[in-house]
């Protein structure tokens, strides 16, 4: 077998190794949209835009950002009234999702900061807890 | 070197191939201005009269010459709803000025989707009442509504939100005789449904 025929081998078998990875390494780094698939994609859309002024888009909520330790309770206990965030206050009604187990609301969380949020380090599931016990 | 012979007839058959292409598309335009017309389904008949989200009374009587999209849903539902308003609301964007089609959703849960509740539904979707009526009414006269658009709508304790009901589209023509029914949750059908306002629009 001649060099070129090697080398394009071994092209082709990197190809398919990257194309093998490829994949499981986008849902690592962008975490597990399970638990957003299942509760949040019909109102925030699969995108996490939103729809106009009737379910407010993710992308640059405050939530996502300097309010992320009370994001667990937002989703627990829902929203029904008005919500203020940066400097503007939103009218919102939003369903309770209170039926989530801890490692559900850990995954959420992380999924969504990791995708519309400042991206930061992984929240624990400890962590998530302690935010859920300090609950208004 | 070239070969004279193959050249002349690969020429030949490229006109070929262009004749066959053009009959195909005069083919392609004529069978679609002969497409088969929407099948009648059930005539409609609503003896009701709901108010929508400007609190202005809706009658059958207004839709009498409008080729319209009905629907059942309730704001606070947590599942299928904001899907089936998203495709609404490219319907809502295609035809907004085109005063022959008109939009109607019906709320399953008058008792919380009051007039207030719906205009403000509205305004947050940034819809012309005139255009897209969100109505409100007696509870069993909607669901009694819902049966004669041959859709379900219920109450359900154990559903999420507390109400069962289809998240079908109701095409209705100029007559008010049902002409199809949607998925409102499929991008594809309501694609589908679009179009066939369109062949609507071509009936006399």
């Amino acid at each position: 077998m001649s060099a070129e025929h090697l080398l394009s081998w071994w092209r082709m078998l990197l190809l398919l190794a990257a194309a093998a990875l490829l994949p499981s390494g986008c849902s690592d780094s962008r975490g597990d949209p399970t638990v957003y698939r299942k509760h949040c994609t019909s109102c925030h859309g699969s995108q996490g835009q939103g729809l106009r002024a009737l379910y407010p888009p993710l992308q640059g909520s405050a939530y996502l950002g300097e309010r992320l330790a009370e994001l667990p309770c937002l989703v627990s206990t829902g929203v029904r009234g008005t919500i203020v965030t940066g400097k503007k206050t939103k009218n919102i009604r939003m369903p309770a999702f209170s039926q989530l187990s801890l490692e559900e609301m850990s995954s959420l969380v992380n999924y969504l900061q990791l995708n519309w949020g400042t991206g930061g380090e992984t929240v624990a599931e400890r962590t998530v807890a302690q935010w859920l016990r300090s609950c208004p | 070197m070239i070969n004279f012979r193959q050249t002349t007839f690969s020429c030949a058959t490229q006109g070929w191939y262009l004749f066959i292409l053009i009959l195909l598309v005069v083919l392609q335009g004529c069978n679609q201005s002969t497409r088969e017309p929407l099948p009648i389904i059930a005539s409609l008949e609503i003896p009701y009269t709901f108010t929508d989200q400007q609190n202005m009374p809706v009658t059958q009587r207004m839709f009498v010459g409008k080729i319209y999209v009905a629907d059942f849903f309730f704001t606070s539902c947590p599942t299928i709803c904001p899907i089936m308003k998203s495709q609404m609301l490219r319907v809502y964007e295609k035809f907004r000025d085109d005063e022959r089609i008109l939009l109607l959703s019906h709320s399953i849960d008058p008792e919380h989707d009051t007039v207030e509740v719906l205009k403000d539904f509205g305004a947050r979707l940034g819809i012309k009442a005139e255009r897209w009526h969100l109505v409100t009414g007696d509870k069993e006269e909607i669901y009694d509504t819902a049966y004669r658009y041959g859709l379900a709508a219920m109450e359900d304790k154990n559903a999420p939100g507390g109400f069962i009901h289809s998240g079908s589209f109701t095409l209705v023509d100029r007559q008010g005789r049902i002409r199809g029914y949607y998925k409102g949750t499929e991008e594809e059908a309501v694609d589908r449904l679009m179009d066939d306002i369109g062949r609507l629009l071509d009936e006399r």
